[in-house]
């Protein structure tokens, strides 16, 4: 599939009212536009909306969210985004109206092939799925998405893959033979009873709570990983705030310094107190007691005995008895059932060893014994753990010295670092819980996979055996097996693949100072560095993310709000001349300053590109009237815009002008 | 071949400090657990989908070397008191080693010895479960209640 932008026209919130026509004269849309838009023009509203419309998530937004969007000092109860698209050639319109005076978003969607015009979002179902604000978020950015690619915390790199690979088509084939089965045990209708609704209606039930699940434990594993670096960075900051200054701050480090000591006390405390727990002996009077008692009787019982079970089989050998009387069958026969009640000479052995141990631990010694020596590491362990506990109870006393002596932004982190160690967690809770192998069965929700997975497994076995669908079945679950491996092979595959074809870019991209992406956990890891600088994080993040989309079967457009800002000149020119070749449209928001290096790559790489400036039309503005051209213009009450590289090259407004 | 088992849901209880100091191994875990089955007299049997376990070790590990054969004069005891039987009949003494004891393993144990074992350090889990209000968070604070723990447990254990 080919999705293509082929404009939007606003009008009546925060961004000035514009229409914009990437089409143009034309009948294609060029491969790449660049939209000169001055700061605060802006491009992050633009942005937004058009995330918010083409994914339908607006109807969601609260009342304040929605007013938001209002611009300061309009009249206006409505304000419109919309949205044309062209999907495979065809066109799709998608309209969001903000209600400012209500506080709702709507929607209209046109298709004019099919459907016509229905009043919400409703975008043919084969288009939707690219649609998802999440997937959204991969074309349609702002130039730190790029960096977000790399970032530990996040998992863009791996959600990138799965989308734009779409491997969810194998996930597909998964859910379409559930259905298949589904809907062949639903034919077995003539024998269905109460029993098999009943079944029907649990395995409905469970399946869907695996869905809630398995959704509550990706958001979970985000949580954790996004807030343990929040944590960290908190607590970096509080820690170097605390650090710095006089007086309360001095004794604060000594009283830390005194908190580590301890700390160290009371780990070798515990060590100690573990030790000799590992001598049973010390832990309670009453085992050496049982043991010696046990030894005593042993001695007096005579066992083991001299004689063992071993005689007793040679004995069979003999014609005659050891009294004399001659070996009769009867007479082996009792013999050998008797040998067995005695012990042989290994058994023997060892309960001599045992008897050996306990008289040797248990004899008197003129060294402290077991138990006197576990009661003085135990001593140890709650004098170190009271050490331990003032010493926290200092810090954290001073901690808060520190915060009542006026330093409210202390105050905040130390609130935030609290809220966020709570949060983290409950979060790490949950995930313990998602995981464990051991909740018991018998509530109606569980919350472990395991145990949802084995009754969505036990119900489906009982539905097949009451619909004769066994073998059905059996195939469905082969079927789903081989394709959850093939996701695993397939997304291993593609990120090696990935991994060598971006390096290859890069090597280039970066020919003066390398780097290179060692693998692909999540986020993009570097090889043998942590991160690499501003620009060459954004160099490695769009090389990712062109290679990403080319390698996928559907072309999508890019629209990137200030692509090359934080970059030098020659990493401009290298993933200027790239850009083209790795994707269908490029439409790029830019400002002024980040043209030079960037444009002139992008013009030698590629007849089909657009030039659009945009300003808002103020006050601050208006000396730029004049010297409009005579063609190429568009412009309203809000806004002017100007088609052609020559006023493009030439525009010279960093930020807007305002009244 | 018979190994030191431990329940998994022993493991969970104990996952926020069995992996880290003081606690060298697993097997740590276990004999906490098992001192407390042995002082109770609490054995519950690992058979069945009821307890799910996973093996620990075959032998003990060298941390319990010095005192396996103490433990398992511990296990006679507890069997000895279990079963009734007075340590003064010679026959039934003797057969309870020959149950227990196996020169031939490397543990030093029979499959039931082990069974037994294991029994017990599954009951010890349950009664330390029962007796505190949560899992343990600090390994400190654990050690330092054990003894009292166990303590409790012999006073309540019923006269042989």
């Amino acid at each position: 599939m080919r999705i293509d932008i082929a404009g939007w026209s606003t009008s009546g919130l925060r961004c000035p009212d514009v229409t914009i026509d990437l089409i143009g004269p034309g009948s294609t849309v060029p491969k790449v536009t660049l939209l000169q838009m001055p700061n605060g023009t802006g491009k992050t509203t633009t942005l937004e909306m058009l995330i918010a419309t083409l994914s339908g998530v607006a109807t969601s937004w609260d009342e304040k969210t929605v007013r938001s969007y209002r611009r300061k000092g309009d009249e206006r109860e409505l304000g419109t985004f919309v949205v044309s698209l062209l999907v495979d050639g065809r066109q799709l319109s998608i309209e969001l109206v903000l209600d400012f005076e209500m506080g709702v978003a709507r929607y209209r969607t046109t298709n004019p092939g099919s459907g016509g015009v229905v009043q919400s979002w409703q975008p043919l179902p084969a288009v939707r799925r690219f649609l998802a604000k999440e997937f959204l978020g991969l074309f349609i950015f702002n130039g730190e998405f790029a960096a977000r690619l790399l970032d530990e915390r996040q998992t863009a790199a791996d959600d990138a893959i799965d989308a734009l690979c779409q491997l969810y088509l194998l996930n597909e084939i998964g859910d379409f033979v559930e259905q298949e089965w589904s809907r062949r045990t639903k034919q077995a209708g003539a024998k269905s009873d109460n029993a098999l609704t009943r079944l029907r209606t649990e395995l409905n039930s469970m399946t869907a709570r695996r869905t809630t699940i398995a959704k509550a434990r990706v958001k979970a594993e985000a949580q954790v990983r996004e807030i343990g670096a929040e944590i960290t960075d908190l607590a970096a900051k509080i820690e170097e705030r605390l650090g710095t200054g006089r007086s309360t701050r001095e004794q604060f480090n000594e009283a830390k310094i005194e908190m580590t000591r301890t700390v160290g006390a009371l780990s070798i405390a515990a060590g100690n107190a573990m030790q000799a727990l590992r001598q049973p002996l010390s832990i309670h009077p009453s085992f050496a007691t049982s043991l010696i008692a046990l030894k005593d009787n042993l001695d007096n019982l005579r066992l083991p005995e001299n004689t063992s079970a071993q005689f007793f089989n040679e004995l069979l050998e003999e014609d005659e008895c050891i009294c004399g009387r001659e070996m009769t069958p009867g007479a082996k026969h009792e013999i050998g059932i008797r040998s067995l009640r005695y012990l042989d000479a290994s058994e023997s052995g060892v309960i001599n060893a045992i008897k050996q141990d306990i008289g040797d631990f248990t004899a008197a010694s003129e060294t402290e014994s077991p138990e006197e020596r576990l009661s003085q590491a135990m001593a140890g362990l709650g004098a170190a753990r009271r050490d331990q506990k003032l010493a926290r109870q200092t810090v954290n006393a001073l901690k808060q010295k520190l915060i009542d002596e006026g330093d409210e932004e202390l105050f905040a982190w130390q609130q935030q670092l609290d809220k966020q160690t709570k949060l983290h967690d409950d979060c790490t809770r949950l995930l313990q819980e998602i995981d464990t192998d051991d909740e018991k069965d018998g509530s109606a929700e569980p919350c472990s996979l395991k145990l949802i997975d084995k009754k969505i497994k036990e119900f489906g076995g009982k539905i097949s055996e009451i619909t004769e669908t066994v073998t059905l079945r059996k195939q469905t679950d082969v079927i789903k097996a081989i394709m959850a491996r093939t996701t695993e092979l397939a997304r291993s595959k593609i990120k090696a693949e990935l991994i060598d074809l971006c390096n290859a870019r890069l090597e280039k991209v970066l020919a003066n100072d390398p780097l290179t992406i060692g693998r692909i956990d999540r986020s993009i890891r570097l090889e043998g560095q942590g991160t690499g600088s501003t620009a060459q994080v954004l160099a490695a993040g769009y090389v990712f993310l062109m290679s990403a989309l080319r390698r996928g079967n559907n072309d999508f457009p890019l629209v990137v709000d200030s692509p090359a800002n934080p970059m030098d000149m020659g990493r401009r020119r290298r993933i200027g001349s790239l850009i083209p070749e790795l994707c269908s449209q490029f439409v790029a928001f830019t400002i002024n300053t980040e043209l030079s290096g960037f444009v002139p790559a992008l013009a030698d790489s590629t007849d089909e590109i657009r030039y659009l400036t945009m300003f808002r039309r103020t006050t601050g503005t208006a000396r730029l009237l004049p010297g409009l051209p005579t063609t190429g213009v568009s412009q309203n009450d809000y806004s002017v815009v100007v088609e052609g590289k020559d006023y493009f090259m030439s525009f010279d407004v960093t930020d807007e002008e305002d009244d | 071949m018979a190994y030191f088992r431990l329940r998994t849901d022993a493991q969970s209880w104990f996952s926020e400090i069995a992996d880290s100091p003081p606690f060298r191994t697993k097997f740590d875990i276990y004999y906490l657990c098992l001192i407390a089955g042995l002082a109770s007299g609490r054995a519950t049997e690992l058979t069945g989908t009821a307890h799910p376990a996973t093996d620990l070790v075959e032998k003990f590990v060298e941390d319990y070397r010095p005192a396996s054969r103490l433990i398992i004069g511990l296990l006679v005891t507890a069997e000895l008191r279990k079963s009734g039987i007075d340590v003064s009949e010679k026959a039934q003494v003797r057969a309870l080693f020959k149950r227990l004891v196996d020169s031939e393993s490397p543990n030093s144990l029979t499959d039931q010895g082990m069974r037994r074992l294991n029994a017990y350090a599954s009951g010890g889990y349950e009664y330390l479960a029962e007796q505190r209000d949560m899992k343990p968070y600090t390994a400190e604070e654990f050690i330092q209640g054990y003894s009292a723990l166990i303590e409790n447990a012999v006073e309540k254990l019923p006269p042989a």
